[in-house]
């Protein structure tokens, strides 16, 4: 604080006289061609005060003392600091700086090694990347920026998952999230959303989203086998290292930085929704049961004359192939009267602009002895999505002392407090369920007027025989309560989780001996949880029980712990030695209890557990596992540019059977950096050969390999039973078995460069729900039976294509191709069925010998010649004799494209990234066309859309007719389709079926002849989903220092950003690509309404002082 | 400084390793699951395992036997389609595996529990154990006369053989070896029972499990030799079995006092819809609620023609008990011979009459039927007439009315509507006067006695129903030939699920070539 005082009072002074004693000028060149070097940046040590030199490599700079020293820096020189010493002209000669040399990184628990001893792939993110455009969690600020690394954040804002899959899908049916490490502490993370709407309707978070950007000083990704393998059977799926800022190697003493980001969301790609035809199904369907007329109108009497003189469409039907937006007044379901006008924005209307802030302050410190960075982040959210919010308040610290020579003592504490008000509940009901269809004429206003009455119960239907409020009863009978309800529940009730989290570690480094260190940590992740459901009485108490509270408290927790002795030497002139060996140690515990009320609540709106009309119901229990290793690396290198590296870890484990639940994970890797080793020419200034192999693992679930009894109790009576799947006291870790081979280079000072890998992986022993002959008293067996093999290349460039003094252009892009195969299932069986969709229409299954995930359905039936056969009802005939692969989920590429443009002080960034095949299937898109809700049902439905022209004979049968009336005086009809294909005797098809009952019954739920449901078709509901999205863009602008300076900042930078602002390409329509949740690989591939996407723009203000 | 560096290690993985591998052993297991378990608590386990086909289980019916059994029996309404009588293999395989998963393990682990336990816990264990066989040789006959030779001897063993899977895989047992063990096991249960003497504690003990009988020990002896009759009756046309059948019958029907049989609707055996748990109509558990089963999309409550024309020709009392009129008033069933079209338009301009809200679908209390008074007195009927053990027609009359009252009392239980008066007796005697009822009127005795089962069993029991038609072929019901199809006419036998096929292949050799749709049970001769 004392600093900005300083600077204060020194940039007040400056206002009044120049303090400026001396100017320095001279010229830079480079030592490498004697050229002038323009755009060097030269700092008076210590102070703000800097300049840069110009094209010919000049600058002057008034410095405020001839005792100062000046830094000379530019990217891809080293940097020289030269002390003025009283001359005034200095001329410089800046040397190449030897690119990637020195460079040490992070890796598995937490050892450093140099980057060019490293013998496999990992991906770096820096903080500058993480925090640019205002992420609120780091794990969607890393779209686009690792190869061959796939993000997907669940839609539903702040709170909603972030998962990660690195190199493909590692397993069949287990947890596919890489492990999550925080400054060496694994932490809790978790799956998310992998039971469908029912199992739990709300969008779930996980552990990784905790975690705040702005703390966050770089991300690791451990991508293969031998990078992971330290971490045993935790690694199966990767490893994500996140190092936190601390206060080391900033500038000494004091330092403050303040960020504030804040921007504003909105529901964004929403769909193309056609604004024609109002609600109403089919002519026949329209009058037989409605009794409407043949255009689909209702008439109503209104003022009691016995005449029914108001028309209305038919307000129950969940179909819009109603009568045509005319602009006539009609009679609304809510009693008023209303023209008869499409309402093409009542989607947008349900969601809200949601808001989001963050604001962070951190203090470092820094000395010889100690340092530290204290930081406090507040989150305040506010998502689309009608009666949310949400808030976090992140503290971290992270400090360091050094007592005496020998010992440092490192201590990181992140503490997360965060408050979540009824998360975000999936649209399923809306979208994938007729019964919440909103139609084409329905204002989202009646609905926001009516989920609710006057006296603050719920809406009562049109035939509410008791309600205390009669008049304001639903006047007609609609389609939309499912609408209403999902209003009340999260606009009336609440639901409310509060989390505490502490992950905090306590490090302490010992010299012992002569390059021997030893190092012990210890760590824990604990979250305390609360959660209070309160949903109010939707009815009087004289009429129902109704409403319910509950509360739950849990209590999360992992203590760790490591011991590690270190030594790093050489043998010989030629030969370096690194040996490190030690422990490591995990407790992982869940305890849970929680009570709710049964019965209703005997007081209106009395929320507390006393209120429970019936004994309240409770719930309790725990899990625990734990889990510990020894392990050792011996590392090998070779004049300082050969390196061989081997690792090794024994680990034992609680969630195996105790027989066998020891385990060892080996790995070797070695680099060869030919560009010192051999003779090159000179714009090569780095070049690596890297090949590695490891084994990593994946456990079984806890406890699914027990087996124990069931224990139940029918009316009071206990009972025990076998559950009907039989654990398995033989189950090992699955095994992934990993090679990889890289080359990395570097260009021209470093102004380009390429990494290539690739990687070779058979994840062995996969742990499946081997499906048994239930004969033998069981249905599933748990056995490591199935082989999955991922091969892959994944491709890293970068490159400064314009660098001159005010404008440096760099650009990077990324890519991964992965090739997944099951390579071997359960012998007898032909495939594995990992979902089950509309009760059989539609499967997600695997095959041996192909790409995991293809999606199964009954498809149009086709003679010989391939022809499609259409039904006797003029609709196509559907072959339910076997079901055909209509696609794989498997994404084969992602990847992505960065872009920093900075002319002078201004900087614009931009991120792209994409994704190439894997199909999706589409609940939302297939429901909504079968209704007539999208713009492209238009199509056959009148004469100006396509629609053939028929007239109705005296059997009922559509008969195709050119003339105005029919030969009888029929009338006629514009809305016909004869779909292309042959009728069942092989004669082409003329039977003409009408648009309605074509998109009713072709794109309708289930498909299945005994249900009546005979010509659905789901192949309809698959997509590609293929997209380049343009994710993320800021425009920043950083005030000259001369004008920061005054007020005693460093450096300001005020930026403009956005998110997810539109798609290059997509392929997937009326949707978001990534709209589906679950962090389970089989979900990702069913979209079944979860919550609109959205675009986000706001500023930063990023402030050093 | 390096000996403490080593000393250091050493005591870090010794202090480790020591105190670690009995904490792993300790957390393997999951805490939310018992490893110990009763005689007594496997017991209530045999009896909960096949609930969901004991009471009126949405499941049950939606997916497993509407669609199969009850369009094959024509105690449903149903729509024709193109191969409709080739039966939807997953449904079955469901009801397959259940018993497998259900009654057969657990009784196996029941059986290894009661092997273990000393021999005093035997002798006062007894009944626990007698009374589960009783019940899963009841599952057991369903599943033979369902699907006829089936893995039964060996089967449910995989735990048994610690997870052996290839030890495990079981032979198949024909279905008359099956009936001849439960049959001689039975008659020795049966005299076991007949004078068995439980200590008042595990009478007690034995009653708090019971919630088939309440721990009725004569309800449970009339249990067992009723399911004698009925499996006794049901293999009598098989030559090998004809003696045995006569000598049993007569000594079980000639011996009430020793081998009581269900007399009348108090000594029904089933399981009563109790809350909180075993209501079908607002169970807890949507799974259960007996309302989708038969209403979900408007198709499996549609009544059949036979029933409604039997009913409405000769003025049956059980009519307005057991169907919903049409939206005339007037009560009409789907008729199987017309053409689907046909069907659909009367069905959805409300021209069928449905299986009656009140009794079936809204009944918050619809028992889970085991054997019934009615069926009891239709086997003795048939003894009677066949083996001229007694007066054949007053048992087939105490049939008849034993169905009706049950009918009546089921409709009481119901809260949906205020319950029907009792039929008048001079509507029943009428009724029983009428020429396709009249014992005396009649010379196919046993047709007589055969629709009266059917429409006894109907719905409630459809495994029965299916059973006794296929053996006595009485009433002869017309049905839509699918000649497009491989099977025309309804099947006589399920076929074995894929799972035996292709993962006990070896086993399943010996059946493959009686394994179709065609191929009757053994007991099915005609």
């Amino acid at each position: 604080m004392r600093k900005i005082i300083l600077s204060w009072i020194v940039c007040f002074s400056m206002l009044g006289f120049t303090l400026a004693q001396h100017t320095v000028t001279g010229k830079v060149v480079s030592a490498e061609d004697g050229n002038p070097l323009p755009g060097v940046a030269i700092l008076e040590q210590g102070t703000t005060n800097g300049t840069i030199t110009n094209l010919d490599g000049d600058y002057t700079l008034k410095v405020s003392s001839p005792n100062a020293s000046l830094v000379f820096s530019f990217v891809g020189m080293e940097t020289q600091t030269i002390p003025i010493e009283g001359k005034t002209r200095i001329d410089v000669t800046l040397k190449p700086s030897a690119v990637g040399l020195e460079e040490v990184v992070v890796t598995a628990l937490g050892i450093k090694r140099q980057e060019r001893a490293l013998g496999y792939a990992m991906s770096s993110i820096t903080a500058k990347d993480i925090t640019k455009v205002g992420s609120t969690n780091v794990g969607s600020a890393l779209y686009g920026k690792a190869a061959g690394v796939r993000i997907s954040t669940a839609p539903g804002g702040a709170t909603s998952a972030v998962t990660i899959n690195i190199r493909g899908i590692n397993s069949i049916s287990f947890g596919s999230q890489p492990l999550i490490v925080v400054d060496g502490v694994p932490i809790r993370n978790g799956e998310s959303n992998n039971n469908g709407y029912w199992g739990d309707p709300r969008i779930r978070g996980n552990g990784l989203i905790d975690i705040n950007p702005e703390d966050i000083e770089s991300v690791s990704i451990l991508k293969g086998a031998s990078a992971s393998a330290l971490y045993g059977s935790e690694a199966g799926n990767g490893v994500v290292l996140i190092t936190t800022k601390s206060g080391r190697g900033g500038q000494k003493g004091l330092g403050v930085d303040f960020n504030m980001t804040y921007t504003q969301e909105k529901v964004a790609f929403t769909p193309k929704y056609q604004n024609e035809y109002g609600p109403g199904y089919d002519r026949v369907t329209n009058m037989v049961a409605f009794g409407a007329d043949e255009d689909g109108w209702l008439w109503e009497d209104l003022n009691g004359d016995g005449v029914k003189e108001t028309p209305r469409p038919i307000y129950r039907a969940y179909g819009q192939f109603g009568p045509k937006f005319d602009g006539r007044q009609v009679i609304g379901w809510d009693g008023k009267m209303h023209p008869y006008v499409a309402q093409p924005d009542n989607y947008k209307d349900f969601y809200r602009t949601g808001l989001s802030g963050i604001y962070n302050i951190a203090v470092t410190q820094n000395s010889d002895k100690s340092n530290f960075r204290l930081s406090y982040t507040r989150t305040d959210y506010k998502g689309i999505q009608i009666g949310g919010n949400h808030y976090k308040n992140s503290f971290n610290l992270n400090g360091q002392i050094k007592v005496g020579d020998r010992i440092t003592t490192d201590l990181v504490v992140n503490y997360i407090d965060q408050f979540t008000h009824n998360r975000p509940e999936q649209i399923n009901r809306l979208t994938c369920n007729y019964g919440g269809f909103f139609s084409r004429f329905d204002d989202m206003s009646w609905y926001f007027d009516k989920y609710k009455t006057s006296k603050g119960y719920k809406y009562d239907m049109y035939n509410a025989s008791q309600t205390p409020t009669p008049d304001e009863k639903l006047k007609y009978h609609i389609r939309a309560y499912d609408l209403m309800d999902f209003m009340w529940r999260q606009l009336e009730n609440s639901y409310d989780e509060y989390s505490d989290r502490l992950i905090g570690s306590l490090t302490t480094t010992v010299d012992l001996y002569k390059g021997i260190k030893f190092r012990g940590r210890v760590a824990t992740d604990y979250t305390s949880g609360y959660e209070q459901t309160k949903n109010r009485n939707e009815r009087p108490l004289a009429l129902a029980r109704s409403g319910y509270f509950s509360q739950n408290n849990s209590v999360y927790s992992i203590v760790y712990g490591d011991a590690l002795f270190l030594y790093d030497g050489k043998l010989t002139n030629d030969f370096t030695l690194t040996l490190n060996a030690g422990v490591t140690g995990r407790k992982e515990s869940y305890r849970y209890s929680g009570v709710g009320t049964n019965g209703g609540l005997s007081v209106e709106d009395w929320f507390h557990i006393n209120a429970s009309v019936n004994t309240p119901n409770g719930w309790t229990g725990y899990t625990d596992l734990i889990k510990y290793a020894y392990l050792g690396t011996v590392g090998l290198g070779f004049r300082n540019y050969l390196f061989i590296e081997a690792t090794g870890r024994q680990e034992a484990s609680s969630t195996l059977p105790p027989k066998s639940n020891s385990f060892f994970y080996p790995s070797i890797n070695g680099s060869f950096i030919y560009s010192d080793a051999l003779k090159l020419p000179s714009w090569v200034d780095y070049g690596k050969i890297r090949v590695s192999w490891g084994i990593v693992g994946n456990a079984p679930q806890q406890y699914a390999a027990n087996n124990a009894y069931n224990q139940g109790s029918l009316n009071g009576i206990v009972y025990n039973s076998l559950p009907s799947n039989y654990g398995n006291d033989q189950i090992k870790p699955e095994t992934k078995h990993e090679f990889e081979v890289g080359i990395e280079n570097k260009f021209f000072k470093n102004r380009l460069g390429f990494e290539i890998t690739y990687y070779n992986s058979t994840i062995k022993d996969q742990i499946l729900w081997l499906t048994i002959p239930s004969t033998v008293g069981f249905n599933q067996m748990l056995t490591n039976i199935g082989e999955l093999n991922n091969t892959g290349w994944e491709f890293g460039f970068y490159g400064s294509p314009v660098r001159t003094r005010d404008i440096e252009w760099q650009l990077r892009t990324n890519f991964g191709f992965n090739h997944n195969k099951v390579v071997k299932l359960m012998e007898g069986m032909d495939f594995l069925t990992h979902s089950n969709i509309d009760a059989g229409a539609a499967l997600i299954i695997s095959k041996p010998g192909e790409t995991m995930g293809d999606i199964m359905c009954y498809v149009p039936a086709r003679d010989a010649q391939g022809r499609m056969i259409v039904d006797d009802n003029g609709l196509y005939k559907i072959d339910f004799s076997e079901m055909k692969k209509v696609g794989n989920v498997i994404p084969k590429i992602v990847g992505g494209i960065g872009s920093t443009l900075t002319y002078k002080n201004f900087l614009l960034d931009f991120t792209i990234d994409y994704r190439f095949g894997g199909d999706i299937i589409s609940l939302t898109n297939y429901y909504a066309k079968g209704a007539g809700m999208w713009e492209e049902t238009l199509k056959y439905r009148d004469a100006e859309h396509g629609g053939l022209s028929y007239y109705v004979d005296a059997s009922d049968k559509l008969i195709r007719y050119d003339g105005a009336t029919g030969p009888n005086g029929e009338k006629v009809y514009h809305d016909g389709i004869i779909l292309p294909g042959v009728k069942a005797d092989g004669t082409p098809n003329d039977i003409v079926v009408d648009a309605p009952n074509y998109y009713l019954n072709t794109f309708t739920w289930g498909a299945n002849p005994a249900w009546g449901i005979p010509n659905s078709r789901y192949d309809q509901a698959v997509f590609e989903n293929s997209y380049v999205k343009f994710r993320e863009l800021s425009v920043g602008y950083t005030l000259p220092s001369s004008l920061t300076s005054k007020i005693g900042c460093n450096r300001l930078t005020i930026s403009l950003i956005g998110r997810n602002l539109f798609f290059l390409y997509k392929t997937i329509p009326h949707l978001d690509p990534e709209v589906t949740i679950g962090s389970y690989w089989v979900n990702s591939a069913i979209e079944s309404g979860t919550n609109a996407a959205t675009r986000s723009f706001g500023f930063s203000v990023r402030a050093n002082f | 400084m390096k000996r403490i560096v080593l000393i250091a290690m050493i005591a870090l993985v010794t202090t480790l390793n020591g105190c670690r591998q009995s904490e792993l052993e300790e957390l393997y297991p999951d805490p939310g699951k018992t490893s110990k378990a009763t005689v007594e608590n496997f017991f209530t386990g045999v009896l909960q395992a096949p609930i969901n086909y004991v009471m009126m289980h949405y499941w049950r019916l939606f997916v497993v036997e509407s669609p199969t059994l009850g369009h094959y029996t024509q105690v449903l309404g149903w729509v024709n389609s193109e191969k409709q009588y080739i039966p939807d293999a997953s449904a079955l395989n469901d009801r397959w595996k259940n018993f497998y998963t259900g009654p057969m393990v657990q009784y196996r682990e029941l059986q290894k529990l009661y092997e273990e336990s000393s021999e005093v816990d035997k002798a006062d264990k007894r009944i626990f154990m007698l009374a589960a066989t009783i019940f899963f040789y009841d599952q057991t006959e369903q599943i033979v006369d369902m699907w006829g030779d089936i893995p039964w001897s060996e089967a449910g063993k995989l735990k048994t053989n610690l997870g052996d899977l290839n030890k495990s895989l079981p032979k198949y047992d024909k279905g008359e070896e099956i009936y001849t063990a439960m049959l001689d096991d039975l008659k020795n249960i049966a005299d076991e029972l007949a004078d068995i003497s439980v200590p008042a504690f595990y009478q007690n003990l034995f009653k708090a499990q019971d919630f088939l009988n309440d721990g009725d020990l004569t309800l449970w002896k009339k249990y067992c030799n009723s399911l004698r009759l009925r499996m006794l009756m049901r293999v009598s046309g098989v030559p090998s079995f004809q003696s045995r059948v006569q000598s049993e019958v007569a000594a079980i029907l000639g011996n009430p006092s020793k081998y009581p049989v269900v007399d009348n609707n108090n000594e029904n055996i089933m399981v009563d819809a109790k809350a909180p748990n075993l209501t079908t109509y607002d169970n807890p558990d949507p799974g259960w609620r007996i309302t989708d089963g038969f209403e979900t999309w408007g198709m499996y409550n549609l009544a059949p023609k036979a029933i409604i024309d039997h009913m409405v020709t000769n003025g049956d009392p059980r009519l307005p008990a057991m169907f919903d009129p049409n939206v005339n008033g007037d009560y009409v069933g789907v008729d199987p011979l017309e053409n689907s079209a046909d069907q659909n338009t009367k069905i959805s301009n409300g021209l069928m009459a449905r299986y009656d809200t009140a009794t079936f679908s809204r009944n918050n209390f619809y028992p889970g039927w085991v054997i019934t008074a009615a069926e009891v007195s239709f086997l003795k009927a048939e003894a009677y007439l066949k083996y001229s053990l007694g007066d054949a027609k007053a048992a087939y009359e105490t049939g008849v009315k034993q169905s009706i009252e049950l009918y009546y009392k089921i409709n009481s239980t119901g809260t949906f509507r205020a319950p029907l008066a009792s039929p008048d007796p001079a509507d029943i005697d009428a009724y029983l006067q009428q020429p396709g009822v009249s014992w005396d009127a009649n010379t196919d005795k046993l047709n007589l006695i055969g629709t009266q089962k059917w429409l006894n069993t109907g719905i409630s029991q459809m495994p029965q129903t299916w059973a006794e038609l296929r053996r006595l072929n009485k009433p002869l019901l017309q049905f839509m030939v699918d000649s497009g199809s491989d099977q025309p006419n309804p099947p006589v036998r399920f076929v074995l699920p894929d799972t035996e096929k292709k993962l006990n292949s070896e086993n399943y050799k010996a059946v493959q070539s009686t394994d179709n749709l065609k191929t009757k049970v053994f007991w099915d001769i005609d």
